[in-house]
């Protein structure tokens, strides 16, 4: 981990409730910097602006706004969303988040979701082992077939960018940089089959 | 990370000393035309008998030696003539020995495990050597014919040569392309392409692949450490002689 500090969103409307979780963790013995936020919107910005490793929400904040969420985690993969509960929610809504804390639980128990939820993800060694995301493989997909990086961000309603860091992460994951390498990978692996690669 | 015994090379350093530790010194020695036979000779003896400048030597061999920061580099324009031929003796060996090494060991791979990824791999690599090709000979053709007459001019003679055409500075980026689909060669080779029987040709392509890495890594550097450099000072000189 970077410096083995942790950056954190806190996404919740009360201002009370917010407080209250960085006191309480303030003893916790965890390194945290704390962004504090109280719309999505705010939580979109952030995560574009800073190096965001984890993102404590209230569902009520994305009640509504499902796809923008879906978007904002298929586009940065390595960010873990936890749920801040107040009452019981859904589970479709649920299902969309990688757990959730209960208002009523004790600092330790947050303290020990936050660690795990952390330590989970070691970038460098685990990205390496890690097969590609479906998100990647679509990417992989038209990169192969011998689509730009722009027509697969119009194809798939991301941004160009957004395109471009999913190619690094594949570079990163099978280590190959080349779009003709990575055809052969994508034979290889059954990801596209031959006579669809692009003569 | 050294790759030999020695963590600097001096003047006094033996040279056969620096090939024994690390065997690709032998390819360093080729490329300046030197044979082996080196009994006890030091690096300064090395460089007088064969005329060889002393700096240039000693930066190569640390850059063979695993060595990349060279904060101040200082090379006389004498010294361009001879990293040109050092140059092109590593063009030489990559497309007349090397290229075609790999070329026959992916043909003979083939014949042991005619997969269609192999047959992949094989035009992925003539494509790939086509590039490669393509930008020795234009180094060749174009920029050494260019830094040669940039040095004519310099010394008061008149080669035809317009300043206009072209800068040095240009042709940086071709090298990150050709060192990037080594890379992803020796990947396939190691992770991905499935094997059948072709443990003993598989192992001598990966060695062959990793020697040409490893000199064209330093070619690349020698270009863009030394000769670039060396080569912007001139278009300098000339530009400021111009302007007068």
């Amino acid at each position: 981990m970077r410096n083995s500090q942790i950056h954190i969103i806190l996404a919740e409307p009360s201002p009370i409730v917010q407080t209250g979780i960085v006191e309480l963790l303030a003893k916790s013995g965890l390194h945290i910097k704390w962004y504090e936020a109280d719309s999505f919107a705010e939580v979109q910005r952030l995560i574009k602006m800073e190096a965001i490793n984890l993102v404590i929400i209230n569902p009520q904040l994305v009640v509504n706004l499902e796809k923008s969420l879906q978007n904002l985690r298929s586009e940065d993969e390595n960010i873990h969303w936890i749920a801040l509960v107040y009452a019981m929610y859904d589970t479709p809504l649920m299902a969309m988040f990688d757990g959730s804390v209960h208002l009523g639980d004790s600092p330790e128990a947050i303290a020990s979701l936050i660690r795990h939820s952390i330590n989970e993800d070691k970038p460098e060694d685990s990205a390496n082992r890690q097969p590609l995301s479906e998100r990647e493989i679509d990417v992989l997909k038209l990169l192969v077939t011998g689509f730009s990086n722009k027509e697969i961000a119009d194809k798939l309603a991301i941004s160009t960018y957004t395109v471009i860091s999913h190619r690094k992460n594949i570079t990163q994951k099978t280590g190959i940089k080349s779009v003709s390498g990575l055809t052969i990978y994508a034979v290889v692996k059954g990801i596209i089959t031959l006579n669809s690669v692009a003569e | 990370m050294r790759l030999t015994n020695y963590s600097t090379i001096t003047p006094d350093t033996p040279v056969a000393e620096l090939v024994l530790s690390n065997p690709y010194g032998t390819l360093m020695l080729e490329h300046f035309e030197v044979d082996l036979m080196l009994q006890e000779k030091t690096v300064a003896q090395v460089c007088a008998e064969a005329g060889i400048s002393l700096e240039l030597f000693l930066t190569v061999a640390q850059l063979f030696n695993g060595e990349h920061n060279f904060p101040n580099l200082k090379f006389q324009l004498t010294d361009v003539q001879q990293i040109i031929s050092y140059l092109k003796h590593c063009h030489y060996y990559y497309t007349e020995e090397k290229y075609p090494q790999i070329k026959a060991y992916i043909q003979l791979l083939k014949k042991f495990n005619p997969a269609p990824e192999i047959i992949m791999l094989e035009r992925f690599f003539q494509e790939y050597f086509n590039e490669v090709k393509e930008h020795l000979e234009y180094e060749n053709n174009s920029v050494f014919p260019y830094v040669t007459a940039l040095l004519d001019k310099l010394a008061g003679r008149n080669p035809q040569i317009s300043f206009s055409e072209y800068e040095v500075s240009d042709y940086k980026d071709h090298h990150d392309n050709i060192e990037e689909k080594l890379s992803d060669l020796k990947n396939l080779l190691i992770k991905y392409l499935p094997a059948q029987n072709d443990r003993q040709v598989r192992r001598k392509l990966l060695f062959s692949l990793s020697e040409l890495e490893f000199d064209l890594h330093i070619h690349s550097e020698i270009e863009d450490l030394i000769l670039v450099p060396l080569v912007e000072q001139i278009e300098n000189e000339l530009k400021r002689k111009h302007e007068k």
